[in-house]
């Protein structure tokens, strides 16, 4: 029995919806405090939601400065301050399907030396019990047998907890082919899942 | 057990100090980033210039690279070339380089230097059309006897007579030079012709000359249908006239205008240029004895009928050539600076040639730079610029006279 659920809707913590836009409007004058502030906002999230697409401190480390350099390089692009948090989740995941890209080429050439030592198992809460570890541990191997689109698409919906429209925006696909990848994930995990056990 | 979602079962937390080390490399990070963009636009402008350089010099190397390159030219068919002839009708001979040649009724081209970049041909009798392929891997040089035609790619006809030689261009550029044409040759485009006349002594029969050396008769037409034996029996024939000649008068001049100035010295010798230089009554003759003399490696021997020439014909047309050709004996090879720039002066106001013109204003430059005398070199310097804004030896008088 699969003491798992993949539902979504992780609860996120509310913010006051003008404090983004003036945060931004500081940035946009050059507001040194005012670009710590939106670092140490957002930096957590995304470096979470880095070290579970990639599996990589190290990697989701790198992630998560250049997504801030690109960030501050590009915030007059925003155009809507009080949606920073997709936008910088959108550049996050773009980063990260880089450097996806980036493995597979190290890889042809074996030259790949990243080392995986962020796996949802191991990112398991200090009080989980062994049999929900090995749960886990099925679905770092289903989700190693994906294609990179297909599992930030899963890891998105069902660990991060975005909504479909959410997750669609961060990948920068149309909600279709998300769900279309989504589903092929679905699938494969449900496969390998179902195999193992 | 009640299912779990996966975003509840692990862990919230993050590590802090990965947090604020990000926070404190993000600034450097930033200036990096910034200067990798700069570098990486300045290699990009490098590389493209690079590119750019190496393209244009490419180019204008590829011509002289392929010739260093270039083996010997064969026909077409991978056969050794021959001594190529033309029947009773035309005949076309096809080379492997893509190159062409129409030889016209009776005439004979027989290949000389054949190899190490350069293919020469020396056109016997008769008349031929090149069609050689442009920038080919060879340069090409045919030897009419009075004319000599070189050539990189081009086509043009060649026709050579008892006494002259025709030359026409149809596309491309050649440079004839020959005895009659200005120091340096003359330079053909398209639709330019010329024709070479051989010039004659009062005291030579210039006719036997030819016709002993130049045109053969019918026995040795029938020599030249077999290569070897018709070079041997024009070989024999020029060692039994060589024997048979006397006065020097009559033997120099042949060898000079077959371009053999080292034999031309070795019948003349240094009394002889001085004696014939006396009795030359052409300014044709004295220009030709200075050539024999300083293309034979006796410069100095070629002063006196240069000097002679700017002496007594001071209006002929040759005497801005001579003096240029003084200025260029005196400056490189006898180390008399100060006369060649009077010699360059000369030669300016007797109205050089345009081929010459520009040589001649920077030469005049230099040579007043290396008599010491700076005011007259930046005068010079000054009248080359003027004359020369975009000159190609505009660096080289900057540096003579700064």
């Amino acid at each position: 029995m699969l003491l798992l659920t993949v539902s979504p809707a992780l609860s996120r913590a509310a913010t006051d919806p003008g404090e983004d836009a003036r945060t931004i409007l500081a940035i946009r004058a050059g507001d040194r405090a005012a670009e710590e502030r939106l670092y140490r906002k957002y930096a957590p999230s995304l470096l979470r939601t880095a070290t579970r697409l990639l599996r990589s401190t190290d990697d989701a480390r790198d992630i998560l400065q250049d997504t801030f350099i690109r960030a501050f390089e590009r915030i007059g692009e925003l155009n809507d301050p009080d949606a920073v948090a997709g936008w910088l989740r959108a550049i996050c995941v773009r980063l990260v399907y880089r450097r996806f890209r980036q493995r597979k080429l190290l890889k042809v050439f074996g030259l790949d030396r990243t080392e995986e030592d962020a796996q949802l198992e191991r990112l398991a809460a200090f009080d989980v019990g062994p049999d929900v570890r090995a749960e886990l541990a099925l679905l770092d191997r289903a989700l190693d047998t994906l294609p990179a689109e297909e599992k930030v698409a899963w890891v998105l919906r069902h660990v991060e907890g975005l909504s479909l429209e959410e997750a669609a925006l961060a990948t920068g696909r149309s909600l279709a082919t998300l769900k279309r990848r989504l589903s092929a994930a679905e699938s494969a995990v449900a496969r390998f899942s179902g195999g193992a056990s | 057990m009640k299912p779990r979602k996966i975003g509840e079962i692990l862990t919230k937390n993050v590590d802090p100090s990965a947090i604020d080390d990000v926070w404190e490399r993000l600034d450097s990070a930033r200036k990096q980033r910034h200067q990798k963009r700069l570098g990486r636009w300045a290699f990009a402008f490098v590389a493209l210039a690079a590119l750019t350089a190496f393209v244009m010099v490419s180019y204008r190397s590829k011509s002289s690279h392929e010739i260093e390159m270039a083996g010997a030219l064969q026909l077409a068919s991978g056969e050794v070339l021959p001594t190529l002839f033309g029947g009773e009708d035309e005949a076309l001979a096809a080379f492997d380089d893509g190159s062409r040649v129409v030889l016209e009724r009776a005439s004979a081209l027989v290949p000389n230097t054949n190899g190490g970049g350069t293919i020469s041909f020396e056109l016997r009798r008769g008349g031929a059309t090149f069609d050689i392929v442009p920038h080919g891997p060879r340069a090409w040089v045919i030897d009419a006897g009075i004319a000599q035609v070189a050539v990189l790619g081009t086509k043009f006809h060649v026709v050579r007579g008892a006494n002259f030689v025709h030359v026409d261009v149809e596309r491309g550029v050649v440079r004839v030079s020959g005895a009659t044409l200005p120091v340096g040759g003359r330079t053909l485009t398209a639709g330019q012709s010329v024709d070479v006349r051989e010039e004659r002594a009062s005291d030579v029969d210039p006719d036997d000359e030819v016709k002993t050396l130049d045109a053969p008769d019918a026995a040795s037409n029938d020599a030249l249908e077999h290569a070897d034996a018709g070079n041997a029996a024009l070989d024999a024939r020029r060692t039994t006239h060589a024997s048979r000649v006397t006065n020097e008068t009559t033997s120099w001049k042949p060898l000079a205008e077959k371009g053999d100035f080292g034999g031309a010295y070795d019948v003349l010798g240094a009394k002889g240029v001085a004696s014939e230089t006396n009795r030359a009554e052409t300014t044709a003759d004295l220009l030709r004895l200075a050539d024999v003399a300083r293309l034979s490696g006796h410069p100095g021997d070629a002063v006196a009928p240069l000097e002679r020439l700017l002496a007594q014909h001071r209006n002929d047309a040759n005497a801005s050539i001579a003096a240029f050709t003084l200025g260029k004996i005196r400056q490189d090879a006898l180390g008399a600076p100060g006369a060649a720039a009077k010699d360059f002066e000369t030669a300016i106001a007797l109205g050089v040639p345009a081929a010459l013109r520009e040589d001649a204003f920077a030469r005049r430059v230099e040579a007043y730079s290396k008599a010491g005398q700076a005011s007259s070199a930046r005068a010079a310097r000054a009248a080359y610029e003027a004359e020369f804004p975009a000159g190609r030896y505009r660096d080289h008088v900057e540096e003579w006279a700064p």
